[in-house]
C-alpha cells in the first residue's frame, strides 16, 4: 500500500495531494475535540499495523486496518492516516513524502466508502447482520484499497487489469484477516464499549 | 460533571484500544514475519561485473523483479530481471555513474547508484575477452621459454588485474554481508515507539489548544 517515491507521475501525485488536503480539512472540521484521543490511538494502531507483514509471492503485504479505522473515525480517518503515513515514510522509508497524498487517498477513501456502507448495519442489534457487515467492512476496505493502488499505477504504464489482479490476489489473505479482525473488534466493542460505535447514542432496533 | 463523565469514558475507551494496540505491537515484536515494506537495492562490483541484490528490508529477496540501469543523463543502458534469490548481474557498458532502479511491482521501487570510481576495475565490456586472449599466449610462452622470461612478459597491468581479481574474490562475502546489513536498517523498536510517541505528542498539542480555548470561555 506504500507506493514508493518516483513511481507515479506528477498529475497523479498532485491529485492525491489535493484530495488529501481537502479530506483532512473536512476530517478536522468534523472531528469532535473529545475524540482526539481516539483518533490518536487509531492512528498509532495503523502506524504499527503496517509493520505486521505477511510474505506472499514476490512481495509481502501488511495489515491495513482501514476498515475498522474508517468505521470508528469516519472522516477523521483522513488526518489520522495522514499522520501515521507521514511518520512511516520518515522513520521507515515506507512509501515516499511525495507519494504521501496518493497513499493516504488509497487507504482512506475505501475506509470512508465502507463507513457509509456499513455504518448502520453494524450498529444494529442483530448479531448476525452486525457481524456479517463488520466482516464485509474489513474485507471490502482492503479490496478497494487494492483496486485504488491499481488505478494509481495505471498512469505509470502498468496495465490496470494485470496490476489490480496481482494486488488483489496478494492482498486476499489480508482481506480475510482484516475481515475477521474487524468482526472481532465490533463484537468486542459492542459488548464492552457500545458507545464507541454510537450504539448507545442512536440505537437502531432490528427486532 | 459532564466533563468528568466524558473524561472517565475516554480513559476507559483508551484503555480498550491501548490493549488492542499493545497486542498488535506484541505481534510485531515477536512474529517471525516482522518486515518492513521497503525495497532495498544494493550492488557491488567484482571484476568487470556489477552484482545487484534486491530485497525487502526484512531480508527476503525481490524475486523476478525488473531492473533497469541508467546512465547519469537518464538514458536507459540495459534492463533485466532478478533471479530467484533477488540477484542480478551485468557487465557495465560504460564507466560512468550507474543508476540502478528496481521495480518490485505494486508500486514498490528501489534505487541504488554505483559511483564511477567503483568501476575502476571494470574494463569496457568487450575487453573481458581480450584479457583472456592475451593470457593464453602468456601461458604458452611460459611453457616454451624460461620462467624468468615469462615473468618479464607479464606486464604491470596484468599483475594489477590479477591482484584486483583475487582481492575482489576474497572480499565478496564481506561485500555481501555489508549489503545485507544495509538492507536490514531502517526498522527498529526505537523507531516504532518513536512514531507512536509522535502521534501521542500531536494528540497532546491538539488537546492543549482545546483546553486553552475552553478555559477562555
Amino acid at each position: 500500500m506504500h507506493i514508493s517515491e518516483g513511481v507515479l507521475s506528477a498529475p497523479v501525485l498532485l491529485t492525491g495531494a489535493a484530495i488529501t488536503v481537502a479530506g483532512c480539512a473536512v476530517g478536522l472540521k468534523k472531528m469532535d475535540y473529545d475524540r482526539i484521543p481516539q483518533v490518536a490511538i487509531l492512528s498509532s494502531a495503523f502506524f504499527v499495523a503496517s509493520l505486521v507483514h505477511v510474505p506472499i509471492g514476490p512481495s509481502s503485504v501488511h495489515l491495513l486496518l482501514n476498515g475498522i479505522i474508517g468505521l470508528l473515525l469516519g472522516w477523521a480517518a483522513f488526518p489520522a492516516i495522514l499522520v501515521a503515513l507521514t511518520l512511516q515514510s520518515i522513520l521507515f522509508q515506507f512509501g515516499g513524502i511525495t507519494a504521501l497524498g496518493v497513499n493516504t487517498v488509497n487507504v482512506v477513501v475505501p475506509a470512508l466508502v465502507c463507513f457509509y456502507m456499513f455504518n448502520y448495519a453494524i450498529r444494529r442489534e442483530n448479531t448476525f447482520i452486525s457481524l456479517g457487515s463488520a466482516f464485509a467492512c474489513g474485507f471490502l476496505a482492503v479490496f478497494l484499497t487494492s483496486i485504488m493502488v491499481g488505478i494509481s499505477l495505471v498512469f505509470t504504464g502498468e496495465a490496470f487489469m494485470e496490476v489490480s489482479k496481482l494486488v488483489v490476489i496478494a492482498h486476499f489473505p489480508v482481506m480475510m484477516i482484516e475481515g475477521f479482525m474487524t468482526a472481532f473488534c465490533v463484537v468486542f466493542l459492542k459488548k464492552v464499549k457500545p458507545e464507541i460505535l454510537g450504539v448507545a447514542h442512536a440505537p437502531i432496533k432490528s427486532m | 460533571m459532564h466533563r468528568l463523565n466524558l473524561c472517565k469514558k475516554y480513559t476507559r475507551i483508551s484503555k480498550v484500544i491501548a490493549f488492542f494496540l499493545l497486542t498488535v505491537l506484541y505481534l510485531t515484536m515477536t512474529a517471525p514475519w516482522v518486515l518492513a515494506h521497503k525495497v532495498l537495492l544494493t550492488a557491488y562490483v567484482e571484476g568487470d561485473t556489477v552484482f545487484v541484490e534486491g530485497g525487502f528490508s526484512d531480508g527476503t529477496s525481490c524475486k523476478n523483479a525488473g531492473i533497469e540501469v541508467f546512465d547519469p543523463s537518464g538514458k536507459k543502458l540495459l534492463e533485466g530481471k532478478t533471479n530467484e534469490n533477488g540477484e542480478f548481474s551485468f557487465k557495465p557498458p560504460q564507466k560512468t555513474d550507474l543508476k540502478l532502479v528496481l521495480n518490485a511491482g505494486m508500486g514498490h521501487r528501489g534505487e541504488y547508484t554505483v559511483p564511477a570510481d567503483e568501476l575502476q576495475g571494470v574494463v569496457v565490456s568487450n575487453q573481458a575477452t581480450t584479457t583472456e586472449a592475451m593470457s593464453a599466449p602468456t601461458v604458452e610462452t611460459r611453457k616454451t621459454q624460461g620462467i624468468s622470461e615469462a615473468i618479464a612478459q607479464i606486464d604491470l597491468k596484468e599483475i594489477e588485474s590479477i591482484v584486483d581479481r583475487v582481492i575482489q574474490k576474497r572480499l565478496r562475502p564481506l561485500a555481501k554481508l555489508v549489503a545485507e546489513s544495509q538492507r536490514k536498517t531502517g526498522f527498529s523498536p526505537t523507531e516504532i515507539f518513536g512514531g507512536i510517541g509522535y502521534i501521542f505528542g500531536l494528540m497532546g498539542v491538539a488537546m492543549y489548544f482545546r483546553y486553552r480555548k475552553g478555559s477562555k470561555f
